[in-house]
């Protein structure tokens, strides 16, 4: 089951990780995703000149047909996947079997991604 | 004492001396209220000619408290106390154990006292629970370093935090007051962060570039929402997309709201 939603999201910017966080990637100029085993940062479009449509869901599900711009694995202790923002709310959530996940990102841009796709894979 | 000392002294110089006490004390206060420009000197020719005197006083009678007569009178009081080797001795209290200080050291202790604590206060006001890392001291002198450890300990923080967009940054210019931490923008506040950004640059690093595909600037709450935890009143300054990243990203790695 996939779950979309459109936001403007505080300094353009989202985190994937476990419902209880993640070690949060350290920022480097111009790279719209950043990882470290346990959270990824992706950068929407700026917040002030239009909206992004988040969607996370199972790969096979959401998979765009493109190739990945992001793919590794990650964990989830609690085995609850989240979307979140700067102050730490959750955006989306999603439940998972596994402790360690293989995470996909599609972005529509190279730059000015207004749609941020990500898929789930637990085998 | 030259006639004109009143005017190199400071006007909170008391905060520096011993009490009424201190010499240094009578000193500074007899240079404030005692002395005249017009006050009559003793004339020549007699014993003590050319010395201040009292508009009433015998002629050449001096005062034998005056402990100087050097032309020109500290204004702090600071390397003048740091040479005296006699005067008031105030107690200190270090690591349970009571320990001397002479008025000199108790006039740095107090300016580094304060300028420590007025630079904690301001890493405070945008991180409340930053404290900075003790330092052990057994002496006054130890005691004074420690103070100015913790200053500069502060002042990096608060560098930190700019670099970091947490609070307004180097390059601040004008800014408009938020109606509130939402990011509900009108098309007026976003054209004075627009004009102010192409006049000021980004308020955090200065580049004139917004960085953004329709080149308007990001406006920027400060104190930042998630990273107000006083409630204090927020205004709004440009900034750039690279800027307003790198801010989310402190925030978020720093434990998110506050």
């Amino acid at each position: 089951m996939q779950t979309s939603r459109i936001i403007r999201p505080v300094n353009s910017i989202i985190f994937i990780c476990d419902r209880a966080g993640g070690t949060v990637p350290h920022w480097q100029k111009d790279r719209q995703i950043l990882s470290t085993d346990s959270c990824i940062s992706v950068a929407c479009y700026p917040e002030q000149d239009g909206p992004t449509k988040v969607t996370l869901g199972f790969a096979g599900e959401v998979d765009p047909g493109h190739q990945a711009d992001f793919n590794g694995v990650l964990k989830a202790p609690n085995r609850v996947l989240t979307v979140q923002n700067v102050p730490r709310e959750t955006l989306l959530a999603m439940n998972v079997t596994k402790e360690i996940i293989r995470v996909q990102v599609w972005l529509n841009s190279k730059k000015w991604a207004d749609d941020v796709v990500i898929g789930v894979s637990e085998s | 004492m030259r006639p004109d000392a009143y005017r190199f002294l400071r006007s909170d110089w008391r905060r520096f001396t011993g009490g009424r006490q201190d010499p240094l004390h009578q000193l500074f206060e007899r240079a404030e209220h005692k002395y005249r420009p017009d006050q009559p000197r003793v004339p020549q020719g007699n014993p003590g000619g050319g010395q201040w005197t009292g508009d009433n006083s015998s002629v050449g009678q001096s005062d034998p408290r005056i402990v100087s007569d050097a032309p020109d009178l500290p204004t702090l009081g600071s390397q003048y106390a740091q040479n005296r080797t006699r005067g008031t001795v105030s107690r200190v209290l270090i690591n349970g154990q009571i320990v001397e200080a002479t008025p000199g050291q108790q006039a740095r202790l107090a300016v580094v006292e304060a300028q420590a604590r007025d630079a904690i206060r301001r890493v405070q006001e945008l991180d409340p629970k930053w404290q900075p890392t003790p330092s052990a001291y057994e002496s006054v002198e130890g005691l004074i370093e420690a103070h100015r450890a913790d200053a500069r300990q502060a002042t990096g923080r608060i560098s930190e935090l700019q670099s970091a967009g947490i609070g307004p940054g180097p390059f601040a210019g004008d800014s408009i007051p938020a109606r509130g931490p939402d990011r509900d923008f009108v098309v007026m506040e976003r054209a004075n962060i627009n004009r102010i950004g192409s006049e000021t640059g980004c308020h955090t690093c200065g580049t004139m570039n917004p960085g953004t595909p329709l080149d308007n600037f990001v406006l920027d709450h400060q104190p930042p929402t998630a990273w107000n935890p006083l409630g204090r009143p927020q205004r709004l300054y440009p900034q750039c997309l690279s800027c307003s990243s790198r801010q989310g990203n402190w925030i978020s790695r720093n434990g998110g709201r506050r």
